[in-house]
């Protein structure tokens, strides 16, 4: 039974992916492409947000971490020289590595701290790439990032010129975060992270090393943050200081918990759509902050599952009524 | 050693006005157990309140000029206090359990107050022309009277703060409320009464804070933002939750900042106090005077 299941949810992602490849060749408005692509990529950072709240801490500086692996990216590729394909992963890596140096000494404490250090984090971050103006350019930030070399797969090449082309290399990023992602919720440390909020000492006294976790879900996301961010200049060609402030992480905050940070699949319902939302509410201009915070304060406070939990409510809704009504 | 006794001066004046903001997230921390993102936002309200009753509209006309500065002031306090109470009573409690949740519904707080601030009064800076004009000289320090006015003020009002906890039965309310709430309850004390108390308190002292220094430098929607991150370096420098560590706290953030701005640049001051506040917690977890939880 538990076989045919495995299979059939193979099968059902099989085809999920395979139609996804396909979405270029049906949706020629590259205004849509682009609000895919940047829902597939914000998806990758509220992903990160999601495992360290899982763990009862709220990180407040995931934009930061997306700003520092866009810029390494960004400087080593424009005053090195070194090809996309080196800085990607390298963007990864120097974001995590910055998360464990930062989590080691500010996870040990439960609460208002972590949240604080994190804030204080993104305002450093801030501040270094506005002052260094040789390597980060100041406030008008890097110019000029250039686009992804061109691969050759056999007969065919990648030129990097269209935005298919960057809708194709967003989707394998996205698919591998997701499979991480996935992967990790099937270990034993998302049971322990999961453990977290309400048992810490008990998971401790039952010779859980919690910090060693800990870190480890929070290098995690900002690993993908810095893939995300590396993606993002190189996309742009372009990144600035005011890409990546305390409001962006606010927002990846929000639509973590809007779509529900109980499932994988919360976060990106809920950045698809308040990323759609915010699309369509466009020509309200000033207003549209206003709704989208008053969206998250009612999701809070009326439906704390978030989004994702709307169809679990409304069955649970029904077999209330069901039982009272023989 | 004129521009150093120059710095002194301006370091009294920023720290004092940081505090007025930090004491009430201290506060609110102390007795809800929220990191309230949103305070800022009422710190803004302060400002936008003053100029509202000043400048936008001539409400006070007939008044003297610093008599109708002071009933503004106090008019923006009260309603800023309302604003609230109403936002602790019918949005953060209902979530009060899960800490989390509650931080991040204060954003969602701060998103609507700084929006709504936009929406109603625009994106463009505003001034509030002082009723406290011309300069002080002491000694070889000079001093424009509105700061002179905006110092005297914050320390009327954290004078007043620490007699209402100290001295009365509500502020000893407050802090055995701080300490145990469930035993609190048991010795009939009403935790609701008192955190809608806290809050209206806190975010008065915001208000305060806003409508002193905002017609010193300028008003706009987002200039909640700063006070507050300095504010929280403050409250986190001196323990969460400890009165008396967040007014020190006040003190190091603020002196740090005026003298690093002086000597080292503008561009550098936030970035100090930041490391400082890092390098602390790194140091001790808990703050100067905190304690664990």
């Amino acid at each position: 039974m538990k076989n045919n299941d495995f299979y059939i949810r193979g099968i059902f992602i099989t085809i999920l992916v395979l139609l996804g490849l396909l979405l270029p060749l049906v949706i020629k408005d590259f205004y849509i492409l682009h609000i895919i692509i940047a829902i597939m990529i914000w998806s990758m950072l509220t992903l990160g947000i999601r495992l360290v709240l899982t763990a009862g801490h709220l990180n407040v500086a995931q934009a930061s971490f997306m700003g520092i692996g866009a810029y390494a990216s960004g400087a080593l590729a424009l005053k090195l020289g070194w090809s996309f394909w080196v800085c990607l992963p390298l963007a990864g890596i120097v974001s995590a590595i910055l998360a464990v140096v930062i989590g080691i000494p500010t996870l040990r404490i439960k609460g208002a701290y972590f949240v604080i250090i994190t804030l204080g984090l993104s305002e450093v971050c801030r501040r270094i790439w506005m002052m260094w103006y040789d390597v980060f350019g100041g406030p008008q930030g890097l110019l000029g990032i250039p686009t992804p070399d061109p691969i050759k797969v056999g007969g065919l090449s990648i030129m990097f010129n269209s935005k298919i082309d960057y809708f194709y290399l967003s989707f394998v990023l996205f698919l591998l975060t997701i499979f991480v992602m996935w992967r990790f919720e099937k270990s034993r440390a998302f049971l322990i992270l999961k453990s977290l909020p309400q048992a810490d000492l008990l998971s401790e006294c039952s010779g859980v090393n919690i910090m060693k976790y800990k870190v480890v879900a929070f290098a995690l996301g900002a690993f993908f943050a810095g893939l995300a961010g590396s993606f993002w200049a190189h996309y742009y060609t372009y990144c600035s200081p005011w890409d990546f402030t305390l409001h962006a992480s606010f927002y990846m905050l929000m639509y973590a918990v809007v779509g529900g940070t109980g499932t994988i699949l919360g976060p990106l319902l809920g950045t698809a759509f308040m990323l759609s939302l915010e699309e369509i509410l466009r020509p309200f201009k000033e207003f549209v902050p206003l709704i989208l915070g008053a969206i998250l304060i009612s999701v809070l406070l009326f439906i704390p599952g978030g989004l994702i939990s709307i169809p679990d409510r409304m069955r649970e809704a029904v077999t209330a009524i069901k039982r009272r009504v023989p | 050693m004129d521009v150093f006794l120059q710095t002194l001066a301006n370091g009294v004046l920023s720290s004092l006005s940081l505090i007025l903001v930090a004491i009430g997230l201290c506060l609110i921390f102390g007795i809800l157990h929220i990191i309230n993102f949103s305070h800022g936002e009422f710190y803004m309200l302060g400002g936008f309140g003053v100029w509202w009753f000043l400048e936008a509209n001539q409400f006070l006309a007939g008044i003297p000029v610093i008599g109708s500065y002071i009933i503004a002031v106090l008019i923006t306090m009260v309603i800023v206090s309302i604003i609230g109470i109403i936002t602790e009573k019918y949005i953060l409690r209902p979530v009060r359990e899960t800490h989390v949740t509650l931080m991040i519904i204060s954003l969602g707080v701060m998103l609507v107050l700084q929006s709504g601030a936009l929406v109603s009064f625009g994106p463009v800076d505003k001034a509030v022309s002082s009723p406290f004009r011309g300069l002080i000289n002491l000694g070889p320090i000079v001093f424009s009277n509105e700061r002179l006015a905006a110092m005297i003020s914050c320390i009327i009002f954290i004078i007043i703060l620490y007699v209402i906890m100290y001295r009365t039965r509500v502020g000893k309310a407050m802090r055995a409320v701080a300490q145990d709430n469930e035993a609190a309850q048991v010795q009939g004390i009403r935790t609701g009464k008192i955190f809608s108390i806290a809050m209206g308190i806190s975010c008065g002292l915001a208000a305060a804070g806003g409508a002193l220094i905002g017609p010193i430098y300028y008003i706009n929607p987002y200039i909640g933002m700063e006070p507050i991150l300095k504010a929280f370096a403050a409250v986190i420098l001196g323990g969460l939750g400890s009165l008396p560590g967040a007014i020190i706290g006040g003190f190091i953030i603020g002196f740090t900042e005026t003298f690093v701005a002086t000597y080292v640049g503008v561009h550098f001051a936030l970035l100090v106090v930041f490391l400082i506040m890092i390098g602390v917690l790194i140091a001790k977890p808990t703050g100067l005077f905190g304690h664990e939880e």
